[in-house]
This record gives structure tokens, C-alpha cells and sequence, in this order.
């Protein structure tokens, strides 16, 4: 029999070509998927401290979520008053990571100890303020002369009364200076026991609301940028980078989680904090959250080395080499553009 | 469904889809648009800032103070370059960029005045001056941050829109790539779909045209479906039972013909032997009583018996060449010729000269006594109807075969033939020259043409009166294809 033409038949053959690579395609991505899987490591307890205040909102927020760590590792976070104070217990070993501001980092390094930083992962220009007494006659920054004033040594909030205090010509020797913690700043300004106090949110929020009318506050942004880093020992970097990497992917998921859901983050750092919401609205709106390692941090660290070796406040000695203390590896994984070191000391690897 | 419904269904299908990949490529197209002209935007910002720090720096490195005039309108020009950002659509991971942005801008825009202030300021003593510098070392640290800020934040700002670009871009084309290979796998389906249902139907259709060809007239093709295919079907089928009424009709005809004609020569033979006998035993008989008159008349009667009894000869093996079953095998064409040629040539007068022109001829498959009554029949009338001729050329050829068909000629330089004739030269007993011309009882080329047709070829020819004539026929190449 004579066959019809075969072009008709030839029709057919792309759709079997199709469904062949389309067959292999799947097998391939199968065969890849089996191979990206590896064993399990033994389970990891994270310990982070951080300060009680909106500077560990998007540690909070990653952690609340459950971003922070991988199948079968836990996270802890353990509060303190300050970055300061976070700080000190990771360096106790109280914790593998902590949250910390520059100013107490600069002394950190400055005292030579074993610490790395991840990553910043805020900063503010409006966190940080003065809070003053009007009823003790003070309406304007020269008003402070003579006056007694609280800080935390160490803090960002004594590097702000510093520089407050420098671009306003008030000589820092004409103040009396109370070294106070955070919640003792408080009770003191309430009770009267000084006439102004150089803290953070949520104690000026809480400040500024309970003294009213009589609250004079003092916050230049253009003087201070706070900077919050999230450090950890060098011991856990080594032992645990995939948990490194985590945690840093973590942050960067919850900065997406932020975007998308800026009331309901509010609501978990709110909750944590213990801070009402009301009080905390307007300087999370304001803080700038990200994941980042950058020149900004590396100026601003060294800045505040100077200032601390000026001071005295610490023994004199060379200034450090500030680089050397961040560890790039983990973010140039995650997240490599947020990587920006523009002058690289020798030794240092950004 | 009928297949111009199909065809029309696969060509809105088709044209839906091209509109519908034209319309989502557009859009695509748009974003990508847009995004690009962002880049552009924020790659001009970029530079802006860049050269309001170069002349930040050569004030403050340098001491120019010409710089600070063109600073500040770098300035403003940046200004409203983050205005008009502001006012284009951002997206929610692009605003704390441009907040960040223009906070820092902020801060650079309101620090570097600042400093200028100081360092203009002639106030005061050595304390004075000492303390204005550790001001200005203080806001110069935090204008750099901040610049850097300014800086990074725009770069951060550009790899996203870059970002942005790629992924609107990528989208783009995967769109398109998607588009393309679900308007492809569509088309292909349905046209596969058709082409399965076409195959399935003109097979069946062919299938029925090769039994047909092979004689199995009872063949009927499947009707199935509601398309024109199915009606063709059904005017096939309904061909198909004409077709069979008709040859079983003509071969019953055509049968009771032979046998009418056979029997016709057959009993026809008995009474003219008849007459041939009785006139022979009048000659035998003393012949004085019968006059000159009685004696020619005599003549006349036998020659004419004999004619007929010739006639009747012919007409038997006319009628047997339609009959008899063909003995195929292979046959040298060439050899046969040469034959045939040879014994042509032997009842030729002597000093009759022809020039024979005998080319390469093909072998066949045919029944060789067949073929040879056709090359005898054929060459014979060559010598026939040449016989007048001084110088008679008698050729015999092949042509390049057609339609996979042997084509074979004879030629003469006869006397030829009127055209206007043709019809009859292949006729029984059709004669186009009178028999006191040429003997003959115009059999012979109804018997070539028979046999010829028997053996699935054709014959015809051409002529022109006094300058010869041509006869072809055809044999297939392949007999059994």
C-alpha cells in the first residue's frame, strides 16, 4: 500500500521532543536536589544578648519569627539594659552573640577583646538625646552649664553628651557627671536628683511623656549617628559558620517580613521590649534597619577610639585596627552588596 | 467538528494567544522601561553627589573657597533631583533607602555650612580657635559618615533598581519564552490532533484508491465523523458502487462479446468451407459448358471466400489476444527486435533494401510471443507501408522512460497517415489506405494496441501523409508496482 506523505507523521515529533526534555529537565533538577541535601549537625543552642530597647528590633523580630536559626538549633535572647551590658555578658560567656552600640564596641576593641562583629544592624540619628529638667532652668543648651547630668560611661549616650556638649561650647568640667544605668537615669531625672539625663529610647520617649510640659530635650541629629552591631565570639564564628550564615540570613528575611508587615513587626518588639506602643511608634519609624558591614561603621568606630584614647577613659595606646575585628565572610555570603569597605587596612580582608 | 471549523478555531486560537503574549510582552516591556529610566535617574544622582563631594573636598582639603558656591548649587540641584524620586512611585523595599538618602543628605547639606562657619570665624583667642577646630574635626567626622551614608545608600538604592531591571527584564523574557512554547505546544497540540485525524482519514481513503487499483472493486472506505473527510467518504463509497455496477456490467459484456465473436469466426469457418469446396469441385468439374462469364464469376467467389476465411482467421486471434493468459517474463526487448527484424526481412523482394536502425532497447517483463506479434505487427507495417519509398528508413527506439514507463517507438519514411485519422489507426479492420494499395485487414494494430494495453501500457502514433509515420507505445518499468 502507498503511504500518505510523511510530513503528516513528522507533525507529531516536536511534542515528543518537548515531553523528552522537559522528562530529563525534571530528572536533572531531581538528581541536583538529592545531591544539594547533607547530614544533619548536632543541634545548636544560641544565646543572644541584647538590650531591651528598639536598637534589637530586627533581632527580635528574626528570632520571633523563627528565622534566626536552622532545623533543630534554638535561639535565646537574653535581655539587658543596654548594649553595654549585653555586651559584657557575651564576653563572660553568657552568650555566643551580642547586640551592642559603637560607643561600647570602640572601648571593646580598644581593650583588645575577643570579639567579631556580623554585622550593624541599625542606626539612628535621633535615638539618642539629652532629656532636661525645665523647672531646674533649662530651656537651651547653654543652660546645662553647672547643671548635674546623668549618662551610662561608656555608652552612646555619653559619647552624644560629649559631642552635644563640644558643638555647643560647654565645657564638659563645668557639668556635674553622674554615672548612672539606664533605669537609674530614669528614677533619677523623675526624682530630681539631676537636672538632665544623656539616654536612648525608649527612657526619652518615656521621659519626654512623663515629664510633659516640663521636659527640655536636647536631640541634634546632625552630631551622632548610633550604630548597633551584632558581634559575636570568635569561637562560635569558627565552630558554627552554616549557624552564622543562618543568623544572617535570618535578618535579612526579617528585614523583608518589616516591609511587609511594618504593624505587626511593631507588635512583636513592642511585646518584647515591654515598651507601649505608643512610645515606640515614632522612633521605630525613624531608626534605619538593614544588614550591613560598612565604611560608616569602620569611620565611626575609629572616631570614637580617638575620642575614648582623648578622654583618657582608657589606657593610651596605638589606635587599633578596627577591620580587623569585623568578619566579612558570613555577610559576602548572604548578602554581598550590603558589603561597602571602601579603605581596607593591610591585613584586613573585606 | 468540520475541519474548516477547525482551521478557523486553530486560527483565533492562534491569534488570541499572539494577542495575548503581545499585550503581557508589553506590559512586561513598560516595567522594563521604566526601571531602566529609574537606573538612569539614580546613575545621575550618583554622579551629582559625587562631584558635590569632590567640591566638599577641595574646600576642605584644600581651602577653596570658590568650591563652596557651586557646592551649594550641587546642592540644590540634588534636592530636586530626591524631591522628584520622592514623587516617582518607590517600592516598599526602596523606601527606607530614600529615607535613609535623604536624611543623610539632610545632614551633609546642614554639617558642611557649619564648618565652613567655623573655620571663617576670626573669634577669640588661641582657646578659642583650638576649641572651634575640635568642633570641626567632631562635624567633619560626622560629615564624612554621613556623606558615606548619602553615598552607600544611593549605590544600595542602584543595585536594587539594577536588580529590579534584571528580574523585570528576566520576567520579560521568560514571558515571552513562555508564551511562546505554550502558543507553540497549543498550536502543535491541536494541529498534531488534526494532522492524527487527517493521516487517519486519507489513509483509509488511499488504502481504498490502492484496492481499487488492484481491483478489489467491493472495497469500501469507513465512514466515521461529521467532517468533510466523512462526506467525502461517502461519495467515495457511493463512486465506488457505481464503479463496481459498471465493470461488473462491462465484464459481462465484454465476456458474452468475446464469446459472441468467437463463435461468430468459429461457425462462420464451416459454411465458407462450404463455398471455397463447391467452387473448387465446379473448377475440378469439365469447365466447357460454362462460359468466360461463369468462369470469372467463379473467381471472384473464391477470392472473396478466401478473404473472408482471412478475416476470420484474424478476428480468432484478435478475439484469443483478449483471452489468453499472459505469460510473463523477462524479455530482452533488443534481442526480440533483432528477430523479429530478421524475419521481417526474409519476405522481404529480393533487392529490396531497407535501412534498418535498430537503437538500445530496454529489457521488460511481458509475455514474450505477445510482444513479439507486437514488434512483428509494428515493423511489418513499417516494410508495408514503406514499399513505395526509394530509400525506406525503418527505426526502431527508446525515448526516456515517463512516469515510470518504457517508452518504445517505430518509425518510418512511408507514406504516412492524415492526422485528422488518428483515431482509427488502432481500430479492428479500420484501414485509412484502400487493400488494392496495400494488402491487410486492419487487425494487426488493434492487436498491438490490445496486447500492449494488456501489459498496462499505451499506444499511439503520429504521421503525415507521404513523409511517414511514428508509432509509440509503453511498457511498464516495473510491472508489478
Amino acid at each position: 500500500m502507498r503511504q500518505p506523505t510523511p510530513c503528516l507523521r513528522l507533525a507529531a515529533t516536536p511534542l515528543l521532543h518537548l515531553t523528552l526534555a522537559i522528562g530529563l529537565g525534571a530528572c536533572a533538577g531531581l538528581d541536583c536536589r538529592k545531591q544539594a541535601s547533607r547530614p544533619k549537625a548536632a543541634p545548636v543552642q544560641i544565646t543572644i544578648a541584647c538590650p531591651r530597647n528598639l536598637s534589637s528590633s530586627l533581632v527580635i523580630i528574626a528570632h520571633q519569627k523563627g528565622l534566626l536559626a536552622r532545623e533543630g538549633d534554638r535561639t535565646t535572647l537574653l535581655p539587658f539594659d543596654s548594649g553595654k551590658a549585653a555586651q559584657a555578658a557575651m564576653l563572660a560567656g553568657g552568650a555566643e552573640l551580642a547586640l551592642v552600640a559603637e560607643t561600647p564596641l570602640a572601648e571593646a576593641i580598644l581593650a583588645g577583646s575577643k570579639l567579631k562583629i556580623l554585622a550593624m544592624v541599625r542606626q539612628s540619628n535621633s535615638d539618642v538625646a539629652l532629656v532636661a529638667r525645665k523647672d531646674r532652668g533649662i530651656q537651651a543648651p547653654a543652660d546645662l552649664r553647672g547643671k548635674t547630668i546623668g549618662f551610662t560611661k561608656g555608652t552612646s549616650g555619653h559619647f552624644y553628651l560629649d559631642s552635644f556638649c563640644l558643638v555647643n561650647r560647654i565645657d564638659l568640667g563645668g557639668l556635674r557627671l553622674v554615672d548612672l544605668s539606664p533605669p537609674e537615669l530614669r528614677k533619677a531625672l523623675m526624682d530630681g536628683r539631676v537636672d538632665a539625663v544623656s539616654t536612648w529610647n525608649p527612657h526619652v520617649a518615656f521621659l519626654t511623656e512623663a515629664l510633659g510640659s516640663s521636659a527640655t530635650v536636647f536631640q541634634d541629629g546632625l552630631i551622632y549617628t548610633e550604630m548597633f552591631c551584632l558581634v559575636a565570639r570568635p569561637e562560635f564564628i569558627r565552630e558554627h559558620p552554616d549557624q552564622v550564615q543562618t543568623l544572617l540570613e535570618g535578618l535579612c528575611s526579617a528585614l523583608d517580613f518589616i516591609t511587609e508587615n511594618p504593624a505587626e513587626a511593631r507588635g512583636l518588639v513592642a511585646a518584647f521590649t515591654q515598651v507601649a506602643p505608643s512610645l515606640m511608634e515614632k522612633p521605630f519609624a525613624s531608626q534605619h534597619l538593614g544588614v550591613w558591614l560598612n565604611q560608616a561603621l569602620v569611620m565611626s568606630l575609629e572616631n570614637e577610639c580617638r575620642w575614648f584614647l582623648a578622654s583618657g577613659a582608657v589606657p593610651p595606646r596605638e589606635l587599633p585596627d578596627v577591620l580587623s575585628y569585623f568578619h566579612f565572610p558570613g555577610l559576602q555570603a548572604v548578602r554581598p552588596q550590603a558589603v561597602q569597605i571602601i579603605r581596607v587596612n593591610q591585613g584586613a580582608h573585606p | 467538528m468540520k475541519i474548516r471549523t477547525s482551521l478557523r478555531l486553530t486560527t483565533t486560537l492562534s491569534v488570541l494567544l499572539m494577542v495575548l503574549s503581545m499585550a503581557g510582552s508589553a506590559i512586561v516591556f513598560h516595567r522594563v522601561h521604566r526601571e531602566s529610566d529609574h537606573v538612569a535617574f539614580l546613575v545621575d544622582l550618583q554622579s551629582g553627589i559625587f562631584d558635590r563631594t569632590f567640591l566638599r573636598d577641595e574646600y576642605l582639603i584644600l581651602g577653596k573657597t570658590a568650591a563652596i558656591v557651586t557646592w551649594q548649587a550641587k546642592t540644590a540641584e540634588i534636592a530636586q533631583h530626591l524631591k522628584s524620586l520622592r514623587l516617582r512611585k518607590v517600592s516598599p523595599a526602596e523606601a527606607p533607602l530614600l529615607l535613609q538618602m535623604e536624611e543623610s543628605f539632610q545632614a551633609t547639606a546642614q554639617l558642611f555650612p557649619k564648618i565652613v562657619a567655623l573655620r571663617a570665624s576670626e573669634e577669640g583667642g588661641e582657646p578659642a580657635k583650638r576649641l572651634n577646630r575640635l568642633i570641626e574635626q567632631r562635624l567633619t567626622s560626622q560629615l564624612l559618615l554621613e556623606a558615606f551614608l548619602l553615598s552607600d545608600s544611593t549605590r544600595l538604592l542602584l543595585v536594587q533598581a539594577r536588580e529590579i531591571t534584571i528580574k523585570e527584564r528576566n520576567r520579560l523574557l521568560l514571558y515571552l519564552a513562555a508564551s511562546l512554547c505554550g502558543f507553540g505546544l497549543a498550536v502543535m497540540s491541536y494541529t498534531g490532533y488534526l494532522n492524527r485525524q487527517l493521516y487517519r482519514r486519507i489513509s483509509a481513503l488511499q488504502a481504498w484508491t490502492d484496492a481499487f487499483a488492484s481491483g478489489k472493486f467491493e472495497t469500501r472506505v469507513s465512514v466515521d465523523g461529521q467532517d468533510e473527510l466523512t462526506e467525502l467518504a461517502r461519495q467515495v463509497n457511493a463512486l465506488g458502487t457505481k464503479l463496481q455496477h459498471s465493470y461488473t456490467s462491462l465484464k459481462s459484456a465484454n465476456r458474452e462479446l468475446e464469446a459472441f465473436s468467437y463463435s461468430v469466426s468459429h461457425d462462420l469457418r464451416a459454411p465458407l468451407r462450404h463455398v471455397m469446396g463447391y467452387v473448387e469441385l465446379l473448377r475440378q468439374e469439365d469447365d466447357s459448358h460454362l462460359d468466360e462469364k461463369s468462369r470469372h464469376y467463379l473467381e471472384v467467389i473464391s477470392s472473396a471466400a478466401r478473404k473472408m476465411g482471412v478475416l476470420i482467421d484474424d478476428l480468432l486471434a484478435f478475439s484469443r489476444m483478449g483471452r489468453e493468459e499472459l505469460m510473463k517474463q523477462q524479455v530482452d526487448l533488443g534481442e526480440l527486435a533483432q528477430e523479429v527484424r530478421a524475419e521481417v526481412a526474409k519476405d522481404l523482394p529480393p533487392g529490396r533494401l531497407i535501412d534498418w536502425r535498430i537503437g538500445s532497447l530496454p529489457a521488460v517483463v511481458g509475455d514474450r510471443a505477445m510482444l513479439r506479434l507486437v514488434l512483428t505487427n509494428l515493423l511489418s507495417n513499417a516494410v508495408k507501408y514503406s514499399s513505395k519509398v526509394v530509400a525506406p528508413i525503418i527505426e526502431l527506439g527508446a525515448c526516456p522512460a515517463v512516469d515510470r514507463q518504457h517508452v518504445l517507438f517505430v518509425k518510418d519514411n512511408g507514406t504516412g497517415f492524415d492526422m485528422r485519422f488518428v483515431d482509427k489507426l488502432f481500430g479492428l479492420f479500420q484501414r485509412l489506405h484502400s487493400s488494392e494499395e496495400y494488402d491487410g485487414t486492419g487487425v494487426g494494430l488493434a492487436n498491438v494496441r490490445r496486447i500492449i494495453t494488456r501489459h498496462g501500457g499505451t499506444t499511439w502514433a503520429e504521421g503525415e501523409l507521404n513523409k511517414g509515420a511514428i508509432f509509440y507505445f509503453t511498457l511498464p518499468k516495473d510491472p508489478e508496482g
